[in-house]
């Protein structure tokens, strides 16, 4: 029973930083059917933003991680914003793969700028504490381990997701968004700029894989490498498939899901916990072929 | 024997009941046209008997052989071809491979001699290549035979694509709107073809259009459908003046 | 028969001989400085942008001409290097030194591999080919990872610790044969009934069905020997690299792939040739530039999309890769 309930918990805190991943997937991919590559290592970026800016940021406001994180969101926005401008704009009305395929450039950029000596070094990094590690004692003999970074990674994220649903249901800019990915040529006719829609889910996909680096470090204590995104962040992608791409509460259901069940399978064998999302996915997929919340829409004749 | 009967043919998606009890039988040689406003269910029938959908229920017997669960182009190899409503050409290939492309399923080789351009393979596409242009020029389509089909003015892109499903070696041919677009003198034109077709082909023709003027001179029996409902069917002049015809289009009273 | 084909066939050949025996010649004469010019290192750059061509091109089969869009390629890859490399090296243990053996072993056993990778092509690609475009790409991702963890957690396939020790039996003129027997026997289908047949699934699947092509086998189909030829690249490439780890043969792979592809022209062989042969030398040109060269690497790749949106050939062809076309006889109706 404790080996279960703590299993249960380590995925849900896996799965919360997956969540707000999958999140950015979703959002792109529902607005421009664009798989964007380059979001594991905005993530990445997110990440070493709390190695490099965590000291400054205590300096100056004495407590490091709220400060860490809103600036790593900014920061990781502004990228994503400026990388829309540069790498996919001139390919909005061009082939998809060609736009995929410059993602994947993207990608492969920012993990091999990254790792020039003098930016964030190829060299594997202890992530600063942003908060002091404490355990919380559980009552009941179930040898439960419970930390407050647990909490702090759950309860971030699940404020973001709350605030970003709020954002999409309720603000004109949230209901444009979704308008453009029901039918963005309609909503173009409807008078909504599509292109301020793009941006703007190009600045809060990414924000919120900014503050999944600055949960994933503080949960980790260590930076591989600038390589870093790339596994959470196919795991992530996954989960969003999972959910049903392009739906953001079924980004979030996909997340869970892969966290927990990676929980479970890995205390079983570790290489399994790898794959076991992979062999999940493919058996949703086949029978739910557009994800657990996805719409199914067949073809005309 | 008819050459294709259909009866009792029932289609629902989810409540929604798409065509109820049709019936239809077309006789070696008929041009036969089905007509009723949008919505009547004339597409679905097309689409059931070209085994998109499963119908529901009941029976579809073409040339002998019950034909219902079949896969599309099984029913093809069996002697239905089609057009589409809106043009589906291979619109990157070139004109005369959509010819080609619809003979595939009697094409003289297999896969092993499309992988070793064996004997059998050249002589093959030597015949392809004079079946292809031999069509093609029937339709006055063969100095555009190596342009790319999508390219070509709308026009020719609706007789290409009725080539194409000659190609097939259809014994019932089907056109989904064959006329759509087209103004008085191309449709007189188009049904000049359509009659010709039949002869030339020795085919069998059912066809869903909207421009009366086209389905009443072609036409040697009509079937009205409206709501997924037979309304009424008959020569042209008794359809032309059935009045439930007159309802189903413009409303009750008119 | 009234083709003219024969003197350019006889060119073409004469063309990648003359190639072949210019490498060779210049990995054997001693030009600088008493060792040959093109040393092992160029030759297995040579080696692996054969291996890189034979991948692409199959590729190409399944997400250019057929329209799907598979990004597991690696995967199959994988099954092929592990099948050969056990046969070759921990079943049968034939070496280099007893050629006489050791290569008719070495030439079944990447046709065996082909075979298990295209095996597994057809239980990947029977029940996911009916799901469309990025559904299909993920599970065929999904798979290549799958087929990963089964190497990972197989103890006779040495599992994590990769497979070593695998003889070294690709050499020149492995590449050169294997390279384009596998590009002629692709091209030649691609210009057939079937590969038109192929092209019009990519174009629109419903009227493909409806002109009375078996759609669904013939997707299958081509993902299976599309499949065959990604095994046969993993055994020339095992037996090249001669240790092989799951980690070579991850998703990354498959997307290394999927660049090659597109950058040269999904929808052209040529494209499918030149793409991996200009990104597969392109770090070694840029080798003045240093640490630089790999952040410069993908702005290339950027700016050739951005600039060249469909590949750097298009839909282009080179001559050599078309079928020569007859003169058409005059009316006869």
């Amino acid at each position: 029973m404790g080996e279960f309930l703590q299993q249960l918990i380590n995925g849900i805190q896996i799965g919360s930083i997956y969540a707000l991943i999958a999140l950015g997937y979703t959002m792109v991919y529902g607005i421009l059917r664009l798989i964007n590559f380059a979001h594991a290592d905005i993530f990445m970026v997110g990440a070493y933003m709390g190695f490099f800016l965590g000291p400054v940021m205590t300096k100056i406001f004495g407590s490091a991680f709220l400060p860490t994180i809103i600036a790593a969101m900014l920061v990781c926005g502004l990228l994503g914003f400026v990388m829309e401008k540069l790498a996919y704009r001139p390919l909005r009305y061009k082939s998809r793969l060609s736009a995929l395929i410059t993602a994947l450039g993207v990608s492969m950029f920012l993990e091999n700028f990254c790792s020039m000596p003098r930016v964030f070094s190829p060299a594997f990094l202890k992530f600063p504490d942003l908060i002091v590690a404490r355990n919380i004692p559980i009552p009941g003999n179930l040898g439960l381990n419970v930390s407050n970074v647990l909490l702090l990674d759950v309860s971030v994220s699940v404020i973001l997701m709350v605030l970003l649903f709020w954002f999409v249901n309720k603000t004109l800019i949230g209901k444009q968004m979704r308008a453009v990915s029901f039918d963005k040529a309609t909503a173009s006719l409807m008078g909504i700029n599509i292109d301020v829609v793009i941006s703007t889910a190009f600045i809060v996909g990414p924000a919120l894989a900014g503050a999944g680096g600055i949960l994933y470090g503080t949960t980790y204590g260590m930076l591989a490498s600038p390589f870093l995104g790339t596994w959470p962040g196919i795991k992530a992608f996954i989960a969003a498939v999972l959910g049903g791409i392009g739906n953001i509460p079924g980004a979030v259901l996909g997340a869970y899901i892969m966290g927990i069940s990676e929980a479970f399978a890995t205390s079983v064998n570790s290489n399994l916990g790898y794959g076991i999302a992979f062999a999940i996915l493919i058996g949703i997929l086949l029978v739910r072929p557009s994800g657990l919340l996805g719409k199914f829409m067949p073809e005309k004749v | 024997m008819a050459l294709l009967t259909i009866s009792h043919l029932t289609q629902f998606f989810g409540g929604l009941r798409a065509i109820s009890d049709f019936n239809i039988e077309l006789e070696h040689g008929e041009i036969v046209g089905l007509i009723g406003p949008n919505g009547a269910g004339k597409t679905t029938v097309f689409n059931v008997l070209t085994g998109i959908y499963v119908p529901t229920k009941g029976t579809i017997v073409f040339d002998g052989q019950n034909i219902v669960g079949k896969k599309t182009h099984q029913i093809t190899q069996a002697g239905i071809a089609r057009t589409f409503q809106t043009i589906r050409l291979f619109s990157k290939s070139s004109v005369i491979d959509n010819i080609k492309i619809a003979y595939h399923s009697r094409i003289p080789y297999g896969d092993a001699d499309a992988f070793l351009h064996t004997h059998k393979y050249w002589q093959g596409e030597q015949f392809l290549d004079d079946y292809a242009i031999d069509l093609l020029r029937l339709f006055h389509l063969e100095q555009h035979a190596d342009d790319i089909s999508g390219s070509l003015p709308y026009g020719a892109q609706r007789r290409l694509e009725i080539a194409r499903a000659l190609a097939t070696k259809p014994k019932l041919l089907i056109l989904d709107e064959p006329a759509a677009g087209m103004n008085p003198a191309e449709a007189d034109e188009l049904m000049e073809t359509i009659r010709w077709l039949r002869d030339k082909f020795d085919l069998t023709i059912l066809l869903v259009e909207h421009q009366m003027r086209v389905v009443m001179g072609v036409c040697e029996r009509i079937k009205v459908m409206d709501f997924g409902e037979t309304i009424c069917e008959g020569l042209p002049e008794h359809v032309r003046n059935d009045p439930r015809v007159c309802e189903a289009y413009l409303g009750k009273g008119a | 028969m009234t083709f003219i084909r024969t003197h350019r066939t006889v060119a073409t050949v004469a063309a990648f001989v003359l190639v072949y025996v210019i490498i060779k010649t210049f990995s054997i004469l001693p030009l600088a400085e008493g060792k040959p010019l093109i040393n092992g290192y160029y030759l297995q750059l040579i080696a692996l942008i054969g291996i890189n061509i034979v991948m692409t091109v199959s590729l190409g089969m399944v997400n250019g001409f057929t329209g799907q869009f598979s990004i597991g390629h690696a995967g199959f890859m994988a099954v092929g290097a592990y099948t050969s490399a056990m046969i070759t090296t921990v079943w049968l243990h034939v070496s280099v030194a007893n050629p006489w053996v050791g290569y008719p072993v070495f030439i079944l056993a990447i046709l065996v591999g082909g075979l298990m990778a295209a095996g597994a092509g057809y239980l990947v690609g029977a029940p996911s080919l009916r799901l469309k475009g990025d559904y299909l790409a993920i599970v065929t991702l999904c798979a290549n990872e799958l087929i990963r963890t089964v190497i990972r957690v197989t103890e006779v396939l040495n599992g994590p610790r990769g497979l070593g020790g695998i003889p070294k039996f690709t050499n020149l003129e492995v590449i050169f044969v294997f390279t384009i027997v596998s590009v002629v026997l692709m091209r030649n289908y691609v210009f057939s009934s079937h590969g038109r047949s192929m092209k019009a699934i990519r174009d629109s699947e419903i009227a493909a069905e409806a002109m009375g092509i078996n759609t669904t086998r013939q997707k299958v189909f081509v993902f299976a020997f599309s499949a065959f030829f990604a095994g046969v690249s993993g055994g020339v490439f095992a037996h090249l690299l001669q240790y092989i780890h799951p980690d070579n043969f991850s998703f990354v792979k498959s997307l290394e792939y999927l660049i090659y592809l597109y950058v040269g022209g999904s929808e052209s062989i040529s494209g499918a040739i030149i793409g991996p042969a200009i990104f597969t030398l392109l770090p070694e040109l840029m080798r003045g530039l240093k640490d630089w060269r790999m952040v410069i690497y993908p702005l290339i790749l950027i700016l050739t999309m951005i600039f060249r949106t469909e590949g750097i050939m298009g839909l282009k062809e080179f001559s050599f890769i078309l079928i020569p076309q007859r003169k058409r006889k005059e009316a006869n109706t």
